[in-house]
C-alpha cells in the first residue's frame, strides 16, 4: 500500500503529561480542528495547528521515555550537519553479515573484536553528532533509544488524519526527509565498509563479520592488526575472549590482551 | 495678612484635559482600534500637548482636541490581532497555573476580551487585555489561592482557553463580541464545558490569521528565551558557589604548600568570577533583587568563613 507523503510543517514540540492527551482529543473534536494522530509503542502523538504533542508511555518503557530528549539532539544536530553544508558521501553498499566460505582451520582458535556503540561512534566521527550529544547517549540504559535515534532519521512516520475533529482511517507518511535519510545510510554503510576493510587485511585468517563484530584466527599478530585499524579509524572495541571452533569452552582473556 | 494666591500648574491642567478628551473618543472606538493608557499618554506627550502648549488651558476648546485626537487616531493602525476568531485555539490549550498572568500580559494581543474561571478559586469578569492588571483583574487572587492549593508546586492544575460570546452579542464576527474563557482543568480533566463558539472566518481573512500566530508564536519564543537566560543565570550561580565550597573543602586535604597556593590562587579568582556573574545577571535582568541579594550573601559567608580559617580571599 503506498502512502501519501505530507509535508506538514511542527512549529513546535511539547511533551505533556499522558492525562492531558483526552483534553487535547477533546479540544480537536470540540473545535472541529484537521490534525494528525500516531499511536506508538513508546508515545503518542498528536500534530494540531503545526503544533505536536508528545504523551509518552508510562511503565515497561520507561528508561526509553527517559531518554527520549535524545531524539531532539540528534535530530537538532543532524539538522545542524545538513545546513553547514559539509559533504558526506554514502559508501557502496556491503553486506551486513559475511562468512570467509574459504576458512577450513576448524580446530583454530577464533576471537573477535566488537565495536563498542558502533553506530554512535561512527556518528560522532563523521560529525553528525556533537560532542555533547555523543556523550549524552553513551550509558547503557539509553543503548536502544540511541540507535533509533539515529535509524528514525529522516525516516517519516506514519499518521491517521484528524478531519473536521473526526478520527479517520485514512494514513499519511510525514515527516519524511531524504537528506536526513542519507545520513543514516551513511553511518550504517561505513561500519559494513570498515567491517570489508578488515575482512580484506586480515584475508585468510578472516573467519566472518556480523554487523559491528569481527571475528578472526586469535594470534597476536591478527589482534594488533585489528586493533591498529579500528584505533586509525578512532573506533572504540572490546576483545571477546577466544574461543576453539566447535568447542564451547571460553578461554579467558590475559591481562595484555 | 494677604491670602496668598493658590499656584495652578497650567501645564498639567491642559494635559489633563486633552488626555481626558483623548480617553472619552478612545472609549468609543472598535476594540481593535482603542489604545491603552500608556499609549495614549505617549500620543498626549509627544504629539497633541506640544501642539497646544502656552495656551490657556481655558481657551483650548473641546473641538480643536477632538480635530487633532482623530488626527492622531487615523495614523495608527487597526490590530489584526484583536479578534478571537483569528487566535488559533493551540494557542490557549494547556497554560500553567504559575504562566497565566504572564500569558495573559504578554502572548495574549492586548485588544481582547478574557476571562479566568478557576471553579472553586474564584473567576473573574470579562475584561479586556488592553490594560490589564493582575492585581485589579482579579487574576492574581485565583493564581495566590491555587499556589496555596498546590502548595507551590506546578501539580496538574492547567488552564485551557474556549472562545465564547459576550453576553448578548451576536456571533457575526466582530472582535468585540467574543471573548476566551480560560477553564481551569485539574489532570487534564476540565471544570466546566469546554465547548467553543463556532465562526467560519471568511477565505479572504485566513491570511490575517497565519500571521497572528506567528506574531503570537514569537512572543512565545522570546517569553521562553528569558525564561531559559534566567534559569541558566541561576545555575551558573549555583555552579560558581559550588566550586568555591568544592575548593575550600580540598585546601583542608592538601599538605604542599605549593598545590595549597594553586587552589587558593583559583579560590580568588572563583570568588570574583561569581561575584561578577551574579552582577551582570542582575543588571540584564535575569536575575530577581532577591535572588541577587541571596547569592550574594551566600558568597560573603563563604569569603567571612575563609578569612577566619586563615586563606587568603
Amino acid at each position: 500500500m503506498t502512502r501519501t507523503i505530507k509535508r506538514v510543517g511542527i512549529k513546535t514540540q511539547l511533551f505533556k503529561p499522558k492525562p492531558k492527551q483526552k483534553l487535547i482529543f477533546e479540544l480537536i473534536k470540540n473545535n472541529e480542528a484537521n490534525g494528525y494522530y500516531r499511536k506508538g509503542n513508546f508515545s503518542t502523538e498528536i500534530i494540531w495547528d503545526g503544533k505536536s504533542y508528545m504523551f509518552p508511555s508510562k511503565g515497561k518503557y520507561r528508561s526509553y521515555t527517559k531518554g527520549l530528549f535524545l531524539f531532539g539532539m540528534v535530530r537538532k544536530d543532524a539538522k545542524n550537519f545538513l545546513k553547514s553544508g559539509r559533504k558526506l558521501r554514502v559508501p557502496k553498499k556491503f553486506p551486513t553479515n559475511e562468512y570467509n566460505d574459504k576458512f577450513t582451520d576448524f580446530d583454530a582458535k577464533i576471537t573477535g573484536t566488537d565495536l563498542n556503540h558502533a553506530y554512535w561512534r561512527i556518528a560522532y566521527n563523521l560529525g553528525i553528532i556533537s560532542n555533547r550529544t555523543y556523550i549524552s547517549g553513551l550509558d547503557d540504559e539509553f543503548k536502544t533509544v540511541r540507535l533509533s535515534a539515529l535509524s528514525t532519521l529522516g525516516k517519516g512516520k506514519d499518521y491517521h488524519v484528524i478531519k473536521n475533529g473526526v478520527f479517520t482511517n485514512e494514513v499519511v507518511k510525514i515527516g519524511f526527509n531524504e537528506d536526513m535519510d542519507k545520513l543514516y545510510r551513511a553511518i550504517r554503510q561505513t561500519c559494513f565498509k570498515y567491517m570489508n576493510q578488515i575482512m580484506k587485511i586480515l584475508g585468510n585468517e578472516f573467519v566472518a563479520y556480523k554487523t559491528d563484530c569481527v571475528y578472526y584466527v586469535d594470534s597476536k599478530e591478527n589482534r594488533k592488526i585489528v586493533r591498529d585499524f579500528f584505533n586509525e579509524k578512532e573506533m572504540n572495541y572490546k576483545q571477546l575472549p577466544s574461543i576453539k571452533k566447535g568447542s564451547t569452552r571460553v578461554e579467558p582473556l590475559n591481562e595484555n590482551q | 495678612m494677604a491670602k496668598q494666591k493658590k499656584h495652578i500648574n497650567n501645564g498639567i491642567k491642559l494635559y489633563n484635559k486633552i488626555l481626558k478628551e483623548f480617553t472619552r473618543i478612545n472609549n468609543e472606538l472598535p476594540v481593535n482600534r482603542q489604545l491603552s493608557v500608556k499609549q495614549r499618554r505617549e500620543y498626549v506627550s509627544k504629539t497633541l500637548y506640544p501642539e497646544f502648549k502656552g495656551i490657556h488651558p481655558n481657551k483650548v476648546g473641546k473641538k480643536a482636541i477632538d480635530k487633532s485626537v482623530t488626527k492622531v487616531l487615523e495614523t495608527v493602525a487597526p490590530k489584526e490581532e484583536c479578534n478571537p476568531n483569528y487566535i488559533s485555539p493551540t494557542v490557549y490549550d494547556d497554560i500553567a497555573w504559575f504562566d497565566l498572568d504572564e500569558f495573559i500580559d504578554e502572548v495574549l494581543p492586548t485588544c481582547i476580551y478574557m476571562k479566568v474561571s478557576a471553579d472553586v478559586f474564584g473567576e473573574t469578569k470579562i475584561f479586556n487585555t488592553l490594560n490589564y492588571d493582575y492585581e485589579r483583574s482579579g487574576v492574581s487572587d485565583i493564581v495566590e489561592k491555587i499556589r496555596d492549593y498546590t502548595k507551590n508546586e506546578s501539580g496538574d492544575v492547567s488552564f485551557t482557553g474556549v472562545k465564547r460570546l459576550r453576553p448578548k452579542k451576536a456571533n457575526d464576527g466582530s472582535p468585540e463580541n467574543y471573548y476566551i474563557d480560560m477553564v481551569l482543568t485539574y489532570g487534564g480533566v476540565p471544570t466546566k464545558d469546554i465547548i467553543p463558539v463556532k465562526y467560519d472566518v471568511p477565505k479572504e481573512e485566513r491570511k490575517v490569521v497565519t500571521s497572528v500566530k506567528k506574531a503570537i508564536l514569537e512572543r512565545v519564543k522570546q517569553i521562553d528565551l528569558r525564561k531559559k537566560r534566567r534559569k541558566n543565570a541561576r545555575k551558573k550561580a549555583k555552579q560558581s558557589i559550588a566550586d568555591i565550597r568544592k575548593k575550600t573543602k580540598r585546601m583542608k586535604t592538601l599538605k604542599s604548600d605549593s598545590a595549597k597556593s594553586k587552589v587558593r590562587f583559583d579560590r580568588i579568582k572563583d570568588f570574583l568570577k561569581a561575584k561578577k556573574q551574579i552582577q551582570t545577571a542582575y543588571d540584564r535582568g535575569n536575575m530577581t533583587k532577591e535572588q541577587y541579594d541571596r547569592f550574594n550573601k551566600e558568597i560573603d559567608g563563604l569569603m567571612e568563613q575563609v578569612k577566619k580559617q586563615g586563606g587568603i580571599v
